[in-house]
């Protein structure tokens, strides 16, 4: 089972060939990009030799956004069109981010809207959109500074997103024309940072604040193998919301209520309790000076031990998940080996002060807190292209949150639990509740809570042609898979009958598969790139990929597993598909690597199984010699 | 998927099919497999490459899970001889299980409410309810390792044995839900 490198259309296959590899933290406040230099991991820097990217955009009229710091330094003048944190809606409902709405100063389209638009200058935005505009940003950095096409990349995400907000942030970098190796977990890639440097065997928590996003991951580090035990968090809370108590704070200070409702001054107040919050990591207390609408000024002084006191109510809730995930791993503070503080928020004095007495266990803050995922990113994507052997890592994540299915009572049934290792299945079997019911209506959720309404909604479908039968008498079988990515695909079968229904989960309220389609053509800007051409080159590079790693398994294994017919019918298959390749559309090919790939489904598990009595196999022979 | 190892995990770990297994080695397996078959040995391969992977990798996933888990692991290994733990639709327990099962929930209830010591007590329950847990899953261990009897012995024989150890894995998954909740009623107390 060799593992191919195949290029991308226009390069060449030569497998020696280094291919470009990046890893993004597409960060809340700010997104990073890291590639694998020669064996060592490297931040790629802007022209002006800066790390980071303020994940902030600006929208402006021209149709020409600008993003990062021209953003961030255009917040307060222009408040409506500067969209910052759109990581903290990514991925959810309008109502959904009702309160965090209304601590933004943004204008909001249609309340009934699957995806919340924010009104802009250009036009109505949705967060995915906007951070395919960084993403773009960090793509067009990578291939200046690298010199070349990316052939993949790996985006880190919370461990705590759930299926919705994963979709959402592969949707933006579908639209920013990036090939998505990976969906990795921030703390895992976090892990891989540190742990792989230096070698260290145990068991670690992570844990990452971050601008709008809280998780905590428990590991066990050996051998190469990074294996999550337990994971928790919160997907809504972070550094934004230190800083929204402390402008809140600021507010009272001035108690002026004309304020409250002035966006400018709302984000001057913002931008101010953030510096603030910084300056107090260094000095024990600050002077804010706010600048108000009627030309005076006032000024603050905050101090420390008052900061803390502001923020206190977000650092305790971060425990919370902390004691969750350590009863998830079936474990106590004493069995941890250290704890790994990620994120930018783990700055805060206070903060790395209450989890040193919570774990009451030595901190790893040696690698820059905000540079630390993009690096462990990095690392994974310069294996997954192939630049790295694969055995000297391996990552085994979980998923954060159980899946399941509506019954009756409007009660939910789970059916993957919280913790599950990655990539999981499982099936379940449910019946028909009326005499005669010929359909079935099933309702995915995500959440830990018994009732529907307590949980996210990911995905409605319905089963039909279930033959008439005495009601309890059908058998629906409803298997869910969730991938490595931790993204989740639902069928269901009717046991008796075999009508099968096969779902992608797309989440209730994300883009369709027909917007983003119209959202790509939109912004292919050269007229001379014609869409077909790109689509058959796709497929042909999938055929050669096909055909080049049927070749070598039958080299390797065709005589010892396959009889003479099916070994010469497997030969005539990929004649065949070799022959469609070079003439056909990228419809004709398609189908033809699908016929192959039918044709070659047997030999492959065959393969597989093969496989596995060899790494038994290579045991016993260790355990004699041992 | 059609594998022959589908339906037979500890074959697919290379270890002996008994109750009592070695944890330490199940998880070397468990790590070597992954490491061969996990999706991201697979990234740059084909599509069919990258699906098969994923549906073996969760097969492992699976397969060490239900191994690793001692209730999980009993109603794998009864289901291998033809017996169904059945919980949803016979909910018959031991009387004096159920009884012991009362009196531990009571003390539960004394625990969370007795204002400073909850902690301590809730710990020495905790204790309590895994101590009953390892003495039933050395009592499953007797009856289906004993392979000779299972496999050989009289037909009564045989079928009282199994039906023993069925309802100790159903106790076992009441001890488990137990304590978990034992776990949550601590959480609680911060």
């Amino acid at each position: 089972m060799a593992l191919l490198q195949i290029s991308e259309p226009g390069k060449s296959t030569d497998p020696h060939e280094h291919r470009l590899a990046v890893g993004i933290d597409l960060g809340t406040t700010n997104s990073l990009i890291a590639t694998v230099r020669s064996g060592e991991a490297a931040i790629l820097l802007d022209e002006q030799g800066r790390s980071l990217l303020p994940s902030v955009v600006r929208f402006r009229a021209d149709g020409d956004p600008e993003i990062g710091y021209p953003a961030l330094n255009a917040m307060v003048d222009d408040p409506l069109n500067t969209i910052a944190s759109a990581k903290r809606m990514i991925g959810r409902k309008t109502a959904d981010i009702k309160s965090l709405r209304d601590h933004m100063p943004y204008k909001f389209d249609d309340e009934s809207a699957n995806v919340p638009r924010i009104i802009t200058a250009d036009g109505p935005r949705s967060a995915i959109e906007v951070s395919a505009e960084i993403l773009t940003a960090l793509k067009k950095r990578a291939e200046v500074s690298l010199g070349g096409d990316l052939g993949g990349v790996v985006i880190t995400v919370p461990a705590y997103f759930d299926d919705s907000q994963r979709q959402a942030t592969k949707d933006a970098a579908r639209l920013a024309g990036l090939n998505v190796m990976r969906l990795l977990n921030e703390p895992t890639a976090a892990a891989v940072a540190y742990g792989l440097d230096q070698g260290s065997e145990g068991i670690y928590a992570i844990y990452d604040l971050g601008g709008g996003t809280f998780d905590v991951s428990i590991l066990r580090l050996n051998k190469g193998i990074f294996e999550v035990l337990a994971t928790a968090g919160d997907s809504a809370l972070g550094g934004d919301d230190m800083d929204r108590l402390i402008a809140e704070w600021l507010l009272d200070e001035i108690a002026n209520d004309d304020l409250s409702a002035d966006s400018h001054f709302l984000r001057q107040a913002l931008v101010a309790a953030r510096s603030a919050k910084e300056a107090l990591t260094e000095n024990d207390s600050t002077n804010i000076e706010l600048s108000l609408p009627d030309g005076s000024s006032n000024k603050i002084v905050l101090a420390r031990s008052k900061m803390n006191e502001l923020i206190a109510p977000v650092i305790d809730k971060t425990l919370l998940p902390c004691r969750r995930s350590l009863r998830d791993a079936g474990l106590d503070k004493d069995d941890i080996d250290g704890i790994v503080m990620v994120g930018g928020s783990t700055r805060v004095l206070d903060v790395k002060g209450k989890v040193e007495k919570f774990f009451s266990k030595k901190l790893y803050t040696g690698v820059d807190p905000d540079e630390v995922v993009a690096v462990g990113a990095a690392i994974q994507a310069d294996i997954l292209i192939g630049n790295r052997s694969a055995d000297d890592m391996l990552l085994l994540d979980v998923i954060p949150l159980s899946l399941g299915i509506e019954i009756m009572g409007s009660m939910v049934e789970k059916i993957i639990p919280r913790n599950a290792t990655i990539p999981v299945t499982r099936a379940q079997e449910f019946t028909t509740y009326k005499d005669g019911q010929t359909a079935m209506s099933i309702h995915v959720l995500q959440g830990e809570r018994e009732l529907v309404s307590d949980c996210r909604s990911l995905a409605r479908f319905e089963l039909h042609g279930i033959p008439p039968m005495v009601a309890g008498n059908a058998r629906i079988k409803v298997s869910f898979q969730v991938d490595a990515d931790g993204l989740l695909s639902v069928s269901a079968k009717e046991a008796t009958t075999g009508v099968e229904t096969q779902i992608d989960v797309k989440p209730s309220y994300g883009l369709t598969d027909t917007e983003i389609e119209q959202m790509l053509r939109d912004s292919i800007t050269h007229a001379d790139d014609d869409i077909n051409a790109r689509q058959q080159a796709e497929q042909q590079v999938e055929a050669d990929r096909v055909i080049l790693a049927l070749e070598g398994a039958l080299a390797e294994d065709g005589r010892k597993l396959l009889n003479d017919d099916e070994l010469s019918s497997l030969v005539t298959g990929m004649e065949n598909l070799k022959a469609i390749s070079e003439t056909g559309d990228a419809e004709s090919i398609k189908q033809a690597v699908s016929d192959l790939n039918q044709l070659s489904e047997v030999f492959a598990a065959r393969r597989m199984d093969a496989s596995i009595h060899s790494v038994m196999a290579g045991h016993n022979i260790n355990e004699f010699s041992e | 998927m059609q594998t022959p190892f589908e339906n037979n995990f500890f074959d697919l770990f290379g270890i002996d099919k008994t109750y009592t297994i070695d944890r330490l080695l199940l998880r070397d397996r468990f790590r070597d497999l992954q490491k061969k078959f996990h999706p991201d040995n697979f990234a740059s391969a084909s599509e069919q490459e990258r699906r098969l992977s994923a549906q073996y990798a969760a097969l492992i996933n699976e397969a060490f899970t239900t191994l690793n888990d001692p209730m999980q692991r009993g109603r794998y290994m009864l289901a291998s001889h033809g017996v169904s733990t059945d919980e949803e639709n016979d909910t018959r327990m031991d009387p004096e299980f159920l009884m012991q099962q009362i009196e531990l929930r009571e003390e539960m209830d004394a625990a969370q409410s007795s204002a400073d010591s909850a902690i301590d007590a809730l710990g020495r329950l905790a204790i309590k309810v895994d101590h009953e847990f390892s003495k039933r899953e050395a009592s499953i261990a007797e009856i289906l390792d004993n392979t000779g009897e299972l496999d050989s012995g009289p037909n009564s024989i045989q079928e009282a044995s199994l039906d023993k150890a069925r309802h100790l894995v159903r106790e076992l998954q009441f001890l488990n839900r137990m304590r978990s909740e034992i776990d949550e009623a601590e959480e609680a107390l911060f």
